[in-house]
């Protein structure tokens, strides 16, 4: 009954430390050995600081009809959506704001969500038109890469970095939207902004103000020098996120190496252990058989010099010779040698099971998050090991 | 007989650096030894916090266990 209880004891015991090295490790190859397959932009939300913010409760996106003549300016859920309850009027939302042949498209959507007006202004001449479209679902949410802005507006207002919220942002282009209120006036202002084309007319801030009547460009203007530096920000924002991205895949490839690892580090070891320790008594054998071949020869060939000497007179009086000498510099170095290889032997044993350590960490790391976010599925892993273990070691 | 004292002693003294270096030798081992010993440490707290507690708790168990002896008790 005793050895039955040990026996149990012991596989518990393999059984917790292959668990532990399994779930801790070996088992993060397992879904298909590659990242989930998520676009890009879903990707860098999730890792984004700025974290993604709905800006309107996006339950629409609208088409600009045919007959409004922007049949390339389809607005989709690539597109960017925003919105803030303005006081125009009506309590109109700003939806969107697009550029096309050098006009701005400001579109606008009633407190009822049943209108979409468009405001056109043409960056030549400074004409407005107004115009009715209709409407249809939308299903767009922005995300926010970046929230800082600096912008002046009609060379009157010097804004930076206030109360700016990001409408929408991909690859190549950013929309911003920044609400200020000046004396007795609300500004709203849009930025849309291609950060990688300094050339591009893409960079536009366009601003209504509080008591703007439709067609009046109330202080508007194109402002074509958004920030070289914001735009240095945005860049180095993108790629610190596609840098992440590569690091992960970089952890990601590293912990689907660690069995081979672990196993050519295991199968490294145990073949080096073993010839180091078969040389080692091999060597060990031949010298000790060495050693004591050539002392014993010289031992008698001292005492058969002595003997000579003393009773037969008949041999020069034998020189005293340490017939040890050799042979202790054989076995010190011998030995000093062993040291050597036992110290290099410790050194590289040591930084190939670092190396298993820190994989091993890197997969607890893992497991340990994952557990963290879900810390009743811990408690419970935690109470059903434990409780199993105690269990089979107690017994019922 | 001065010859056969030196030879003695260096039989000796051969005896004792021979131990001397068998001496250093094993300290080397017991280094080997406490490196490994020490890389069992740090596994075990590179472990999953979930099963280092399981592990602190079977060790407990199996002492206690081992200590209190439910045959004893009976």
């Amino acid at each position: 009954m005793q050895t039955i209880k040990k026996v149990i004891l012991v596989l518990i015991c393999l059984f917790v430390l292959l668990t532990s090295f399994v779930f801790s490790g070996a088992a993060l190859q397992l879904p298909g050995g590659e990242l989930p397959d998520m676009p890009y932009e879903d990707m860098l939300a999730m890792f984004d600081p700025y974290a993604v913010t709905p800006l309107i409760e996006a339950q629409y996106a609208f088409y600009p009809s045919n007959d409004f003549g922007f049949n390339d300016l389809i607005l989709t859920s690539n597109e960017f959506i925003f919105a803030e309850n303005l006081p125009f009027g009506s309590n109109t939302a700003v939806v969107s704001c697009k550029q096309f042949n050098g006009a701005v498209c400001l579109f606008f959507l009633d407190s009822t969500k049943q209108t979409i007006f468009a405001q056109r202004w043409n960056a030549n001449n400074g004409q407005c038109a107004v115009e009715i479209l209709s409407y249809s679902p939308i299903y767009r949410i922005a995300y926010s890469p970046w929230t800082g802005l600096a912008v002046s507006f009609g060379g009157q207002i010097g804004l930076t970095n206030q109360g700016v919220t990001v409408s929408s942002s991909s690859n190549t282009n950013t929309t911003y939207h920044y609400a200020y209120t000046f004396g007795p006036y609300d500004y709203y202002f849009t930025v849309s902004d291609n950060f990688f084309d300094n050339s591009s007319l893409t960079k536009i801030v366009d601003g209504y103000g509080y008591d703007c009547i439709a067609g009046d460009d109330y202080g508007v203007g194109i402002y074509p020098t958004l920030s070289e530096k914001q735009n240095e920000l945005i860049k180095e924002g993108n790629e610190t996120s596609k840098n992440i991205f590569n690091t992960l895949g970089n952890v990601w490839d590293s912990i689907k190496e660690l069995p081979s690892l672990i196993a050519d580090s295991i199968k490294g070891f145990f073949t080096s252990l073993g010839d180091r320790i078969s040389g080692f008594f091999s060597s060990i054998g031949d010298r000790i058989s060495g050693f004591f071949g050539s002392l014993g020869d010289r031992i008698s060939g001292f005492f058969e010099s002595l003997k000579n000497y003393l009773l037969y007179f008949n041999d020069t009086k034998p020189e005293h010779v340490n017939p040890f000498s050799d042979i202790l510099t054989d076995v010190k170095t011998f030995f000093n040698d062993q040291i050597s290889d036992v110290g290099d032997f410790k050194n590289s044993l040591s930084s190939t099971l670092n190396n298993v350590v820190t994989y091993i960490e890197t997969g607890s790391g893992v497991v340990n998050t994952f557990l963290t976010a879900v810390p009743m599925l811990s408690a419970f892993i935690t109470f059903f090991v434990v409780f199993c273990i105690v269990r089979k070691v107690i017994g019922r | 007989m001065i010859l056969i004292w030196w030879y003695i002693s260096d039989f000796f003294s051969f005896i004792f650096d021979t131990v001397s270096s068998i001496i250093g030798w094993i300290v080397s081992i017991i280094g080997l030894i406490t490196s490994c010993v020490g890389f069992l440490g740090n596994l075990f707290l590179a472990l999953p916090t979930i099963f280092k507690v399981s592990l602190i708790a079977l060790v407990a168990v199996s002492v206690i266990y081992k200590l209190l002896g439910r045959e004893g008790q009976d």
